[in-house]
């Protein structure tokens, strides 16, 4: 789908990385007539080929249990993301080539993919509004700085990027998880459907639980075809059911005839022009024959994903900005965080013994947060939701089991109780010791300075997971649950994939590195709208409000490109 | 713990994660209860034999019979053998040392155990002689009474654990259970009810 040759010309914009907010910036300025230039890190995905969804288990040879010599050696870090085996593998980096280092025993799992489509690939789907709850916490709690935007200011923008890629769910009406335009909600089953009732009844106008919020179609859209549920969403989709850039940003980008895009090009630094004060253009080595390429552009969007955006400003230095572009602030790399996930419980629901699961919803419940949003918790700031869900118990309930031979085979191939899970994702705070700086000594594959990572959880995410543990455990047993199992898991940050902050947004130069419309303070061509500027992290899944900011950004930008501002 | 309970992990991975649906084994479990079609054809293998990666040959024969008893084929479906699971469990045991140590240390555990016993290997022994020890090594009760049986125990429950991830994974094991799998649905019906089998 790229076109391979890229003439020398300045291009209206350049837009780093194809991701999720990168096929967003592609498409917006297309589509408003602007020439871009879409510069990715990896390779050209090809739909036919390296999309693996349909594949039956028994025709993979490690039967999804993954190549564990290849994913040791190649991808020890990698493997941690339970998305990865081994037909999709290939959607993650290999370590060796993108190294990062970490302090002794703080450790920071970064799960990265370089391919045209980034991890909109493999993401969760799961799709959520921010409210007033989170924009307005900072300044309420006196924590980091005050975010620059209020609801108001980015709903529309909501409104506009959900109609395009499709989110089904259910309305609720509640204040801090905000309704959006939803296609028709996926359906809960039985058990679940006890458990909802349950916190209905017990507590009531506390927690809600309602199905997950999922940028999956369950109707034709856009044409895009609706579901068909056979699961294993992360391989890709042959029906462009769910939203990814490569299933639909990029092809509406490129249908506009103004978009190119450059595979295998891995940005090393932005070109700054100290007369003008402005980027002019990227500097980029190809990954292929390592050559240095240099492309060049009125305007620049950084979507190259949280880390990675804020590791090319750090490389980026000149003499007015000698500790990384844009970074007259000093934060530029601080304030790193992530959702600090797995408090929960699980138990077994009796009943509904004649009732069973078919087909595979790429999706759960959801119970919004519900901590300190009408009153105040005396053990943490913030809050956070559970998702999760119900099934029966399958046959690996027999690994545990005794006996073999006909009868333990018979046993086995029935479907046991009905168990139901819930599993928390929590705020977690900003705070300037979680940062990620360049590395003096390691390079990656294409010569580029490696980032050293810091960041640790700290006392008000561990109480959060605490807390998740205790009210996921009342809500199974309101809803009358047998063999409750609490627990609190011990994940190192960065697993729960939602890595966000190190340039963030704010209203004062002096203390953030971009403005309210997620430009450079100090480069007025040169904007970042990945996670990279995120000011809070909220507690809902981010990906939503990264692609309405970005549709935000480019709308301005464009506006002021119009009024010869940029 | 309860045994049955599902572990935080399956929880994550088999719902909302994007990470449903088969994507590490212990998955499959979770949906593998959908009871959708109950489809009936049987794999035949007929591929060259196979030369074991890690096992000796007697060895596999006797991981052969084994499997074959956890799981074996009947009328109506294939068993283990018949989905694969001798090879399969050599596979990914001659690429980690820590299976080689379980599996193969138990297996000379169990020719010693049927030695002292009935005088014969496992693979010598009578039928009476063959289901008399697993009826010793396949309950964990029965370390109580006699420690000594330990070893066999741990060794025939992972065995068990191996012979079920890849029964359940093959095709016929898929089809035994009736479960659909990652194909093409027109609808998520929510909650119908348990298909008669």
């Amino acid at each position: 789908m790229s076109k391979k040759t890229v003439p020398p010309k300045t291009y209206d914009a350049i837009v780093v990385g194809s991701g999720i907010t990168g096929g967003w910036a592609a498409k917006e300025f297309s589509e408003k007539g602007l020439e871009v230039l879409l510069l990715e890190a990896g390779r050209a995905i090809d739909p036919a080929k390296d999309y693996t969804e349909h594949i039956p288990v028994w025709k993979k040879k490690f039967r999804d249990m993954g190549d564990r010599k290849k994913a040791n050696a190649e991808q020890p870090v990698q493997q941690t993301c339970g998305a990865v085996d081994e037909t999709n593998a290939k959607f993650f980096v290999k370590d060796k080539e993108n190294p990062y280092t970490t302090e002794e025993g703080k450790p920071f799992l970064w799960i990265r993919g370089r391919h045209v489509g980034g991890r909109s690939i493999m993401w969760g789907r799961q799709s959520y509004r921010w409210s007033d709850l989170d924009f307005e916490a900072n300044q309420r709690e006196g924590i980091a700085v005050d975010w620059p935007i209020r609801y108001q200011d980015i709903a529309p923008w909501y409104d506009y990027v959900e109609d395009f890629i499709g989110v089904s769910g259910q309305a609720e009406g509640l204040p801090q998880l905000p309704d959006g335009k939803f296609l028709p909600p996926m359906e809960m089953n039985c058990a679940e459907l006890d458990v909802k009732d349950a916190i209905a009844k017990y507590f009531p106008g506390e927690r809600k639980m309602t199905i997950g919020r999922s940028a999956v179609l369950t109707q034709p859209h856009r044409g895009r075809a609706a579901c068909h549920y056979c699961g294993p969403c992360d391989h890709g989709c042959a029906t462009k059911s769910y939203f990814s850039s490569l299933n639909s940003t990029l092809p509406a980008a490129l249908a506009t005839g103004r978009l190119t895009i450059r595979p295998n090009s891995v940005v090393h630094s932005l070109i700054f022009d100290s007369t003008t004060r402005k980027i002019t253009g990227v500097r980029l080595i190809d990954a292929e024959t390592h050559a240095t390429v240099e492309v060049h552009a009125r305007v620049v969007f950084l979507c190259a994903s949280t880390l990675e955006s804020t590791r090319i400003l750090l490389n980026s230095t000149t003499t007015e900005f000698p500790n990384g572009l844009a970074n007259s602030s000093g934060q530029l790399g601080h304030n790193l965080m992530d959702h600090v996930m797995g408090g929960g419980a699980s138990g077994r629901i009796p009943g509904h013994e004649d009732r069973i699961v078919q087909g595979r919803r790429p999706n759960g419940i959801y119970v919004p947060r519900f901590r300190n949003v009408n009153s105040k918790h005396p053990g943490f700031l913030r809050g956070y939701g559970f998702q999760g869900g119900a099934d029966r118990d399958g046959w690996d309930r027999g690994t545990g089991m005794a006996g073999f031979g006909p009868e333990f085979k018979k046993i086995l191939s029935k479907p046991g109780p009905w168990r139901f899970g819930f599993y928390g994702f929590g705020e977690c705070l900003p705070n300037f010791e979680n940062y990620a700086e360049l590395d003096k000594e390691v390079k990656d594959a294409w010569g580029i300075p490696a980032l050293r990572i810091r960041c640790n959880w700290r006392e008000n995410e561990r109480a959060l997971l605490k807390d998740m543990s205790i009210t996921a455990a009342e809500m199974l047993s309101a809803a009358g649950a047998e063999e409750i199992t609490p627990f609190v898991e011990d994940n190192a940050p960065g697993l729960t994939i939602h890595e966000m902050g190190t340039a963030r947004m704010g209203r004062d130069p002096k203390t953030s590195v971009l403005d309210a419309h997620n430009r450079a303070h100090d480069v007025k061509n040169l904007f970042i709208t990945d996670g990279a500027c995120m000011v809070s992290s909220s507690c809902v899944n981010p990906s939503l409000t990264y692609m309405a900011l970005t549709a935000r950004a480019c709308n301005f930008a464009a506006e002021s490109m119009k009024k010869g501002e940029i | 713990m309860p045994t049955l309970s599902i572990s935080r992990r399956d929880i994550l991975r088999s719902l909302s994660l994007g990470v449903a649906a088969g994507s590490v084994l212990r998955v499959i479990p979770l949906e593998a209860a959908e009871h959708v079609h109950r489809m009936v054809t049987a794999e035949k293998a007929a591929a060259a034999p196979y030369v074991p990666k890690f096992f000796l040959p007697q060895e596999y024969k006797t991981l052969r019979v084994l499997c074959a008893t956890i799981f074996p084929a009947d009328e109506h479906s294939g068993g283990a053998l018949e989905g694969g699971a001798p090879e399969f469990i050599d596979l990914i045991t001659s690429e980690n040392p820590e299976f080689q140590t379980k599996l193969g240390g138990g297996l000379l555990w169990l020719d010693e155990a049927c030695t002292d016993r009935f005088g014969q290997s496992y693979l010598q022994g009578s039928p009476e002689n063959q289901k008399e020890i697993l009826d010793l090594i396949a309950y964990r009760k029965n370390a109580k009474a006699d420690p000594r049986l330990s070893q066999g125990i741990e060794f025939f429950s992972f065995l068990r654990t191996l012979t079920s991830d890849a029964y359940f994974t093959s095709k016929v094991g898929i089809e035994y259970l009736g479960y659909i799998g990652n194909t093409f649905l027109h609808e998520f019906p929510g909650c119908p009810p348990v298909p008669e089998s």
